[in-house]
């Protein structure tokens, strides 16, 4: 045999594939539509996937400099004398903001679809369970760094422990230790990474369950009746390379955002504390006394929930949790026994949707909340006059438009009700971002025309967003036609454009510069993502 | 599997996707190696550092008591490096002038001069306090001064030494911290102790020897000390 033969591209190929089964693996195939500009609602589990395997590998670099006697000294020695330490550890903490806000948007794109029905239920659940260990993972990490949110953080999570009767105690010290600094430090340190080996363990069975029960198939293919099974069929590509290609791409545009955003952040002076890709002051030092007390930005729901007068006693902290933490998810955990009908039309269940829109819009209102009036008690009338209009516009209106929808008289697609619903979120957040710069003024002032106003105003608009909101087909045949040709020279642009910046940034000095280089690697992948998403488009026409 | 686009065109396509996305995994792979690897700690050169007590006060040399086996350790050249400051006389109180001398490390079979005495009389020394058997420290390495303490090895009587409790090592401070006895293969290094006859001050800028025990090298693998001074501590007398 001379070397030629042995070189031969196919052979080596083919051996490669035999015993790699690369071009083969053991995962569903998925239909094209799925792989389309408008289906990545399809994939924000990938996208979870993709965010926890960064979070695995950033962490487990942290955790070779971690020091639990010395917490806030590691920190500072990663951030200021490890090469691009700065960048290893935001980036680290956005990609735990990105995993819990995916998994957020996860579960409700499922629970508004419906998916948690037959033959999911059991799947449902574990997700989220996943939920909630994302949650504990995210407060262990965010209280590693030893800085004065850190240590608000422990005080905060110590008060709702022992807040419970009987095993209060025992919880506090399984939890945090026996009191002295090392051992609160290496609970925290342990306990992150215990609570990372649970999502990793849950995580597989859930994803064993998401692709023997396939993926939720579009509500036109199931016609919004459950049992909705996406069948196995040789119509479909094969998922080598179709499928392995797509998550290339996302895991790309997945990566750049990750690795982008915090970058950007780092080098805007005055971010506020609560998103500041880097630890805050020290515990005992005077920066520190101007901070208030904050838990990390995704439980302060739960924190604002302690404030409310209704909620009173020695064990207010627990009455508070299990009204606005332990309820939802239990809520959240029964839900495939309560709504056991086989429709999966958001419409066809009004009551469960707004129940699932109440959590968005009470988990916004209450969090943001918390960040601009921490610790301030809030009076029942006060309270109410937050809580209940949106509570009563939503489901009224989910009502009528049940209604309606039931009789033929409005037609809505899926699609419709999301860009209806980032209309209505974004707008959510922008007036209470500017109502709540005005309340902090005068705390007080939370009053009915406040809450009147900003939900009648954002109903009105969302709902009028629904059915008005054309879809674009998305790309149209004949645009494919004329695609190769740009195609080709933004794909060499952005060749070119990679490594120029690549080349320049390298060069950078590894300490000071360390954002600079995050955006630059988060730039390349981005441009990474858009050169795969032409190439799938050219090739692939998808 | 695309009927318009023939094969060599897809292929080229590729490999220009390939190569941003290689730009994008190079670099990741880059920065992750780089972040790996703290950078070496330590300094590049000894320092010149004063002697000072724990209240800051520089140390006076003819204040350093005469044959006291209580141990006054720094640390020098980095941090967590103990030294002992000793002032050396006689079993009769009379101080001893201690001269450079050459000193062997039996492990190899090399020489070097020792740095002798400093002070009015040439007594006083310092000697890596961290045993070159083992690594074992003070109060298991101590001093036995003469007509203080004396150690009884294999029949024979020795004071003014140097004598590790661990695994019996004993070193002479009077000839540059040579090797008495065994196991040791190494003598402890030994210092540079500069006096200032003006203010009577003590100064530390230098060392040799064999490497410290347990170091790569003497000047890596500690946090520097912060400052021109390194305080000299009083660990107390072993044989109380």
């Amino acid at each position: 045999m001379n070397l030629k033969n042995l070189l031969n591209k196919e052979k080596i190929k083919s051996w490669l594939n035999e015993r790699t089964r690369i071009s083969n693996p053991p995962l569903k195939r998925t239909p094209d539509y799925m792989r389309k500009w408008g289906g990545k609602w399809y994939w924000t589990g990938a996208l979870i996937t993709i965010v926890f395997l960064y979070e695995v590998i950033t962490g487990l670099v942290l955790l070779l400099y971690y020091n639990p006697s010395d917490p806030y000294g590691a920190t500072q020695y990663v951030l200021n004398s490890i090469p691009y330490g700065s960048l290893l550890l935001s980036t680290h903490l956005y990609g735990a903001y990105a995993m819990i806000i995916l998994v957020y948007v996860h579960m409700f794109r499922n629970y508004f679809a419906g998916a948690y029905k037959r033959p999911r239920e059991i799947q449902w659940i574990i997700g989220v369970i996943l939920l909630a260990l994302t949650l504990g993972a995210g407060y262990f990490g965010y209280s590693l760094t030893g800085d004065v949110l850190s240590y608000d953080a422990q005080d905060v999570g110590k008060g709702i422990a022992s807040s419970i009767p009987v095993i209060g105690n025992l919880l506090v010290n399984i939890g945090f230790g026996n009191g002295t600094p090392t051992s609160l430090f290496s609970r925290f340190l342990g306990w992150h990474i215990i609570f990372a080996g649970l999502i990793f363990l849950l995580f597989g069975y859930h994803f064993y369950l998401a692709e023997s029960n396939s993926m939720l198939p579009s509500g036109k293919i199931s016609n919004y009746k459950a049992p909705a099974i996406t069948e196995d069929s040789l119509d479909m590509k094969p998922w080598y390379p179709y499928n392995f290609i797509y998550m290339v791409e996302l895991g790309m545009f997945t990566l750049g955002f990750v690795i982008l955003v915090p970058s950007i952040l780092g080098m805007i002076p005055s971010v506020p504390i609560l998103l500041s890709p880097f630890p805050g002051p020290p515990q005992n030092s005077l920066a520190a006394s101007s901070i208030p007390a904050y838990p990390p930005w995704f439980l302060l729901f739960a924190y604002k929930a302690v404030d409310f007068s209704i909620f009173q006693g020695p064990t207010s902290y627990l009455q508070a949790m299990t009204v606005f933490t332990l309820i939802p998810i239990i809520y959240f955990l029964a839900v495939p026994f309560i709504d056991r009908k086989e429709s999966l039309h958001p419409l066809d269940r009004p009551i469960i949707t707004s129940f699932g829109i109440l959590s968005i819009v009470y988990l916004i209102v209450l969090s943001i909340w918390g960040a601009f009036t921490p610790g301030v008690i809030i009076s029942i009338p006060v309270m109410l006059e937050v809580l209940l209009p949106p509570a009563i516009i939503t489901i009224f209106s989910m009502l009528i438009f049940s209604k309606l929808w039931r009789d033929g008289k409005l037609s809505v697609k899926q699609r419709d009700i999301t860009i209806s619903f980032y209309i209505f979120i974004t707008g959510l957040i922008s007036s209470i971002i500017a109502f709540s710069i005005f309340i902090s003024d005068t705390r007080e002032f939370l009053t009915l025309s406040f809450s009147i106003r900003l939900f009648l105003l954002l109903g009105s608009i969302s709902f009028f967003g629904i059915g008005t909101v054309k879809v674009t087909p998305s790309l149209p045949e004949n645009k494919i036609k004329t695609f190769p040709g740009i195609g080709y020279v933004m794909i060499a642009i952005i060749l070119v454009l990679s490594w120029i910046i690549a080349l320049n940034a390298i060069r950078l000095n590894p300490y000071h510069q360390a954002m600079l280089v995050g955006v630059a690697l988060g730039s390349i992948f981005i441009l990474s993502g858009i050169s795969v998403a032409i190439y799938r488009r050219i090739v692939y026409k998808e | 599997m695309n009927d318009e686009i023939d094969n060599s065109r897809r292929n080229f396509l590729k490999l220009l996707v390939a190569g941003s996305a290689l730009a994008a995994a190079g670099m990741s792979l880059g920065v992750i190696v780089q972040t790996l690897s703290p950078p070496p700690l330590g300094i590049s050169s000894f320092p010149s550092l004063l002697l000072v007590d724990q209240n800051g006060n520089p140390i006076k040399a003819s204040s350093l008591p005469l044959n006291s086996p209580s141990a006054l350790q720094f640390n020098y050249p980095l941090q967590n490096t103990p030294n002992f400051l000793v002032n050396i006389g006689d079993e009769n109180g009379n101080p001893i002038r201690i001269e450079p001398v050459e000193v062997l490390i039996p492990a190899t079979g090399e020489k070097y001069t020792s740095f002798g005495g400093v002070g009015k009389d040439g007594s006083v020394v310092s000697y890596s306090a961290i045993c070159q058997h083992l690594g074992c420290i003070f109060p298991y390495l101590r001093f036995y001064p003469a007509g203080v303490q004396s150690i009884n090895l294999t029949g024979k009587n020795y004071t003014n030494v140097f004598h590790c409790l661990c695994h019996g090592s004993t070193y002479d401070p009077v000839n540059g911290g040579s090797v008495v006895t065994g196991p040791t293969v190494h003598p402890l290094p030994s210092l540079k102790l500069v006096w200032d006859q003006s203010t009577d001050e003590l100064y530390v800028s230098n060392m040799v020897g064999p490497t410290i025990y347990g170091r790569t090298s003497d000047l890596t693998g500690e946090e520097p000390i912060a400052g021109n001074s390194t305080s000299v501590v009083n660990s107390g007398n072993p044989f109380q």
